[in-house]
């Protein structure tokens, strides 16, 4: 007799308030701490290896990161927003360990450049943030996928709000034309 | 901007990123570390929480020693130790398989202590000896058949030693003591009358690495020196009989609503297994104020929870409370309603919610 298993519907999720979370782990809740974690564990890699470059840095700095998150949490203000606060811990610890590496990351390797027309299979979204230029990947990651503010972006990239906002807008057009394409192939 | 709400949208739903498994493992790590300190900073409350153990209450640490006495010989090797039993006196002999045996691979030695099932949940107590290798195998991921039928999982949690300074001895020893509780992916069931073959492979082992263990305060161990993963195939085939757990697991009928300061609470029902209780309910009126949770007294009035989950809505609304507890041997039990709001807690005793238990 075969064990009757039946399939979820995949909808389900951890249900638990994440604000709650935030003000269990203030008390010191570890078990609270790591699920908020393993629930932002994508967005960190996201951060860390757009950042870094290589997984062994990247792990690094986020293990960095938990650990100092978890130390400060108490003292976060506004249990809202603690996905921002935690990639800004992030952002800081790449932004040491950029600078510890004291050299200048090679950029040719990674911008390739947007060759749409040659491509007429489904374009994935992984493939062309690694296709696009640096200075603008880390901002559509931190604008579009961890909802950092410009005025944020600026000031943990330590750059002028001008300049986040140029970069931003030369990436919308990129993006524009990735979307175009979707929706043609979905035609 | 409108422009930009839509490239968000697109940008998450066509979202194709991959975290590499050495990354969530290495994240897994320190969350473990993280636990560990924590507990080790609770252990200057024993007494304040002494005196609710009588009544049972774990306060949802794995790694708690505030529980537990000196005594712990063999017993570290069965399940009831993992879950705290010994403090109510009772077990789940009716229910677990006691197994025992050990396969050795690659330098380290896995044992199968016992092993238990529920119909939404699966119970693994192991022990490594890691002393064949370099590093010290800490944690160990479990494939389970059932007759012949891989079942699908959605997570575990990981119970260590509830005695930390055992759980520091044994690391000299490079002895790990743990238990993996399972979850099937909601709203999958086990057929446990019919359950009557297991097969169980562990096919992955974390280990922390040696260097780290020498050096743990170095900075300049990287990531990649702190861990290591060893894949193997440590496989246990043996009979399991399901029979008397799938007939003392019972889901209550409720049905019964509540008005609770701001919230109005629907219980629909209460399941009920050797090893939890599970509220099923729908509530009303919003959380700004605080969330609604429940606590579980006995007969005698004392409250029995061990580690609350809160966890999954499903396609009709309801959320489900899981508390773990010891059920065994209850003829009642009290389901009282609290509001969390942070940092205080108000009960609703007058609002209870009893039911008797077959």
């Amino acid at each position: 007799m075969k064990i009757k298993i039946i399939p979820g519907n995949g909808k389900e999720k951890i249900n638990m308030d994440e604000v709650d979370l935030v003000k269990k782990s203030k008390k010191g809740d570890g078990d609270a701490f790591s699920i908020l974690i393993k629930s932002y564990e994508k967005d960190l890699y996201r951060v860390a290896i757009s950042m870094l470059k290589n997984d062994d840095d990247a792990l690094d700095c986020i293990q960095d990161a938990i650990l100092k998150a978890f130390e400060k949490v108490e003292r976060l203000e506004d249990e809202r927003y603690f996905k921002t606060w935690l990639i800004k811990i992030l952002i800081n610890r790449c932004n040491d360990a950029l600078a510890k590496r004291n050299k200048i990351v090679v950029l040719s390797e990674i911008n390739k450049g947007l060759s749409y027309s040659e491509n007429t299979e489904k374009i994935e979204v992984k493939e062309f943030l690694d296709k696009l230029e640096e200075d603008l990947k880390i901002i559509v990651i931190l604008y579009y996928f961890e909802d950092l503010s410009v005025k944020d972006i600026a000031e943990n990239l330590n750059i002028p709000e001008g300049t986040v906002k140029s970069r931003l807008s030369r990436a919308r057009n990129k993006l524009k034309t990735l979307m175009n394409i979707e929706c043609e192939e979905m035609i | 901007m409108n422009n930009d709400k839509n490239i968000k949208e697109f940008l998450k739903k066509n979202d194709n990123l991959v975290v590499p498994k050495s990354i969530t493992k290495g994240i897994d790590s320190t969350l473990y570390e993280i636990k560990k300190k924590e507990c080790k900073k609770r252990r200057g409350k024993k007494t304040l929480i002494a005196a609710s153990v009588a009544t049972f209450i774990i306060a949802g640490c794995v790694y708690n020693g505030d529980a537990v006495g000196a005594a712990i010989d063999k017993a570290v090797t069965k399940m009831e130790h993992f879950l705290q039993y010994r403090l109510s006196g009772s077990n789940l002999s009716d229910y677990k398989t006691v197994i025992g045996t050990t396969v050795e691979k690659k330098g380290i030695k896995v044992t199968l202590n016992d092993f238990y099932m529920e119909d939404e949940r699966i119970f693994i107590n192991t022990s490594i000896d890691s002393k064949g290798i370099e590093d010290y195998a800490e944690h160990i991921e479990a494939q389970v058949y059932i007759n012949g039928e891989k079942v699908d999982k959605s997570g575990y949690m990981e119970i260590g030693n509830p005695n930390y300074e055992e759980d520091e001895k044994d690391k000299e020893n490079k002895v790990k003591h743990s238990m993996r509780i399972y979850s099937l992916i909601p709203g999958s069931t086990i057929d446990l009358k019919n359950a009557k073959d297991i097969k169980i492979i562990f096919d992955d082992v974390t280990a922390t690495k040696k260097e780290y263990l020498d050096n743990p305060n170095d900075p300049n161990i990287k990531a990649s020196d702190k861990v290591a993963y060893i894949r193997g195939n440590w496989e246990f085939s043996f009979s399991y009989n399901g029979e008397k757990v799938s007939k003392d697991i019972v889901e209550y009928k409720v049905d019964r609503s509540i008005n609770i300061e701001h919230l109005k609470i629907h219980v629909k029902s209460v399941k009920v297994t050797p090893t939890a209780v599970t509220v099923k309910f729908k509530d009303y009126g919003g959380h700004v104020k605080g969330q609604p949770f429940f606590d579980i007294e006995d007969e005698n009035g004392n409250i029995i929870n061990m580690h609350l989950y809160r966890h999954s809505h499903y396609d009709d609304g309801y959320n489900e409370n899981r508390i773990e507890m010891n059920t065994i041997g209850l003829k009642k039990i009290k389901i009282v309603p609290y509001i969390d709001k942070h940092p205080e807690k108000r009960y609703f005793e007058d609002k209870a919610v009893t039911v008797d238990l077959k």
